[in-house]
């Protein structure tokens, strides 16, 4: 037991080099890699949603719906799209 | 068996739809068969090889819980526009896309199957990883538990008697969970979902065929929410609830990334970019639940009034009034489904962090993977067994309860778990202690909850685990505003942790050794870096003795 654990808590990971360390230039400082700022864009639905005052009102209605409950659906659809944007904009990178 | 008389066309149809789904779930073990079945990363993550679609409606039928279905409309119904947190999906989405992939990576780069693995990975200390572990294992399981309170709310409508239906389905969950693993859920939320689409499309043809369609729902809805002297309830949010509206909307955000069910669904994902494109796309999920949502106002129209007081009944009770029978029946069937599918992954999840995280660290280290894959088999079986039991011999409200807590206490992950996956300043044992004060916070603000009724919703009903609302006023701040209890438990925990790490480095506390690398967290499948560390490990554990198999993940963590 006591060897089993000294050996876990040694356990070197092994060195591998990596063919194309360029991909992750700065990754000591803080392991971001190029393409990044899109992620920026993620913040807006979040931003949103932490001010219900933006939302929580009756007009403009859609189909006689106030605009509390359809406005949040449309938040939703408007986080898939935010989300497939910068999924497509930092594919492969 | 007794079939209900006035609802027997939905019993038989509800009836075949159940059937097919236990022959599904059975036959799940043959579908794409594993080469070798008895490993932890076979019958726990479906072998990492989902890809596409499977991975789609395997995150959908996890995230989109049956109780969620059945819970909304409820709260929706009861109180307007405190209920309607769609909020949650806006913050809940950005952030999980950006997390999971980095967990996949990790994950995939170590052969970790659940968060307490990589916790043990990053800090270096197998305590606190048992301790993130047992916190999953105790938030999940009455997570569990509610999955049946839908299926019971939908046999209390159908007219079936408690108990015996409910133990049934059950069992056949369990054994289909047993025989056949992931695949089982993953299978079967295909299932799931074109009910739920099929549902919510009723659900939408229906109102919209009404006269006057959504105006004279909310006009309805108003007037009664105007009528009631709670002073909560109404068609919109009041200004003092907002602080709670919004603390409660980022607590849950925050726990569909840390619950280990939804880290177990992400990890079955084949590769980074399928589960990146299949979370992007996510979000649209989230307008089923909102228009069932809405259909609690609809109820209010309509005239529902609860079942024997049950609230969750409230929805099946709508369908039964609003849909053809043969329609509701589709309906009845999808909340099942959808209680069945998560039920088996939590189930999974939690037998998976028991087996690596408890039995491999501290029973018995030399396990082989066909040792591990038996005790995740019989714990996810106890789990399900410990659900039936709550619910049929002590009541619904205890796992109401402890779902409460198990809310609260998921959320004291987040330091180590999400934060970790940027860094690994924190020191091993300040993440303990703030584990620990997390807890304890969590739970005795939780117990000095009261739970307010009566008419006017000012009345003690219940003087302990009433909610999840902690009054600012508690502090002497002259307010009406509340707090959600987790987020008061979490700024705790993160105190003793931002104070604790300083502290015990100042101390010379020795830190652990973090075993990751900052590539691990974007690497990809057929990565250079990602092959290469396999074949070095399994080459590693051969020589060990370790018959490996075929399949290169196997028999993998050494951590």
């Amino acid at each position: 037991m006591e060897d089993r654990r000294a050996r876990w808590q040694t356990a070197p990971l092994p060195r591998v080099t990596d063919p194309d360390p360029e991909r992750y230039r700065s990754h000591r400082s803080g392991g971001r890699r190029r393409g990044s700022r899109w992620h920026w864009l993620l913040w807006l639905p979040v931003i949103i949603a932490l001010f219900p005052a933006i939302f929580n009102r009756a007009e403009p209605t859609l189909m006689g719906l106030p605009f509390y409950y359809w406005g949040q659906l449309a938040f939703a659809l408007l986080c898939a799209v935010l989300t497939a944007v910068v999924h497509l904009a930092t594919k492969g990178r | 068996m007794v079939v209900p008389a006035q609802h027997s066309t939905e019993f038989w149809i509800f009836m075949a739809t159940f059937v097919g789904i236990a022959v599904t779930g059975l036959l799940a073990a043959r579908w794409r068969p594993a080469q070798n079945v008895h490993t932890l990363e076979e019958w726990g993550l479906g072998g990492r090889a989902f890809g596409n679609w499977v991975t789609f409606f395997l995150l959908s039928g996890d995230v989109f819980t049956a109780y969620t279905f059945v819970a909304l409309p409820t709260l929706v119904f009861g109180l307007g526009g405190i209920g309607f947190g769609m909020t949650y999906f806006a913050i809940a989405f950005p952030m999980v896309f950006v997390l999971l992939a980095r967990f996949w990576s990790v994950s995939h780069v170590h052969g970790f199957v659940t968060p307490a693995e990589f916790v043990r990975a990053r800090f270096g200390s197998r305590s606190l990883a048992a301790g993130i572990a047992i916190t999953g294992i105790v938030a999940t399981m009455p997570y569990i538990a509610l999955q049946l309170v839908a299926i019971e709310a939908v046999f209390t409508v159908m007219g079936l008697p408690r108990g015996l239906p409910l133990t049934i389905a059950f069992a056949v969950l369990a054994l289909f969970t047993f025989v056949s693993g992931l695949r089982a859920p993953a299978l079967i939320s295909i299932v799931k979902d074109a009910l739920v689409v099929w549902t919510v499309l009723t659900v939408l043809l229906i109102v919209f065929t009404r006269d006057g369609g959504w105006a004279t729902v909310t006009k309805a809805a108003d007037t009664r929410f105007n009528a009631s002297p709670n002073p909560i309830d109404g068609l919109f949010l009041l200004p003092d609830n907002y602080l709670q509206y919004v603390t409660s909307a980022m607590g849950a955000a925050v726990a569909l990334f840390l619950y280990p069910h939804t880290l177990t669904a992400a990890l079955a994902a084949k590769n980074r970019s399928t589960l990146r494109r299949n979370l992007a796309v996510m979000p649209l999920y989230s307008l089923t639940l909102g228009i069932l949502a809405l259909a609690g106002l609809v109820a209010i129209l309509d005239g529902v009034r609860p079942l024997d007081g049950d609230g969750n009944t409230v929805l099946p009770l709508w369908f039964d009034k609003a849909f053809p029978d043969w329609a509701a029946a589709l309906a009845y069937s999808a909340i099942a489904v959808g209680a069945m599918v998560p039920a088996a992954i939590m189930s999974i999840a939690v037998a998976n962090l028991f087996t690596r995280d408890v039995y491999r660290v501290y029973i018995k280290p030399d396990a082989t993977p066909g040792q591990e894959t038996r005790v995740s088999r019989i714990v996810s079986l106890g789990a399900k067994i410990g659900a039936v039991l709550v619910i049929l011999l002590i009541d619904t409200q205890f796992a109401f309860d402890l779902q409460l807590i198990g809310g609260g206490f998921i959320l004291q992950t987040l330091p180590a778990v999400a934060f970790g996956l940027y860094t690994a300043w924190f020191h091993r044992y300040a993440l303990f202690a703030g584990l620990v004060a997390g807890l304890v916070t969590c739970l005795a603000l939780l117990y000095d909850v009261p739970q307010l009724g009566g008419p006017d919703g000012r009345t003690v009903v219940r003087e302990h685990f009433g909610g999840s609302a902690w009054p600012l006023s508690n502090l002497g701040i002259d307010t009406n505003a509340s707090v959600y209890v987790g987020f008061i438990a979490l700024a705790i925990n993160l105190i003793v942790i931002v104070v604790g790490t300083p502290l015990l480095r100042a101390l010379g506390v020795k830190d652990g050794t973090d075993k990751t690398d900052a590539r691990d967290y974007y690497a990809d499948e057929g990565d250079e870096r990602v092959r290469r560390l396999t074949d070095l490990l399994d080459g590693e554990s051969e020589s060990e003795g370790h018959p490996s198999g075929q399949h290169s993940w196997s028999g993998r963590a050494t951590y």
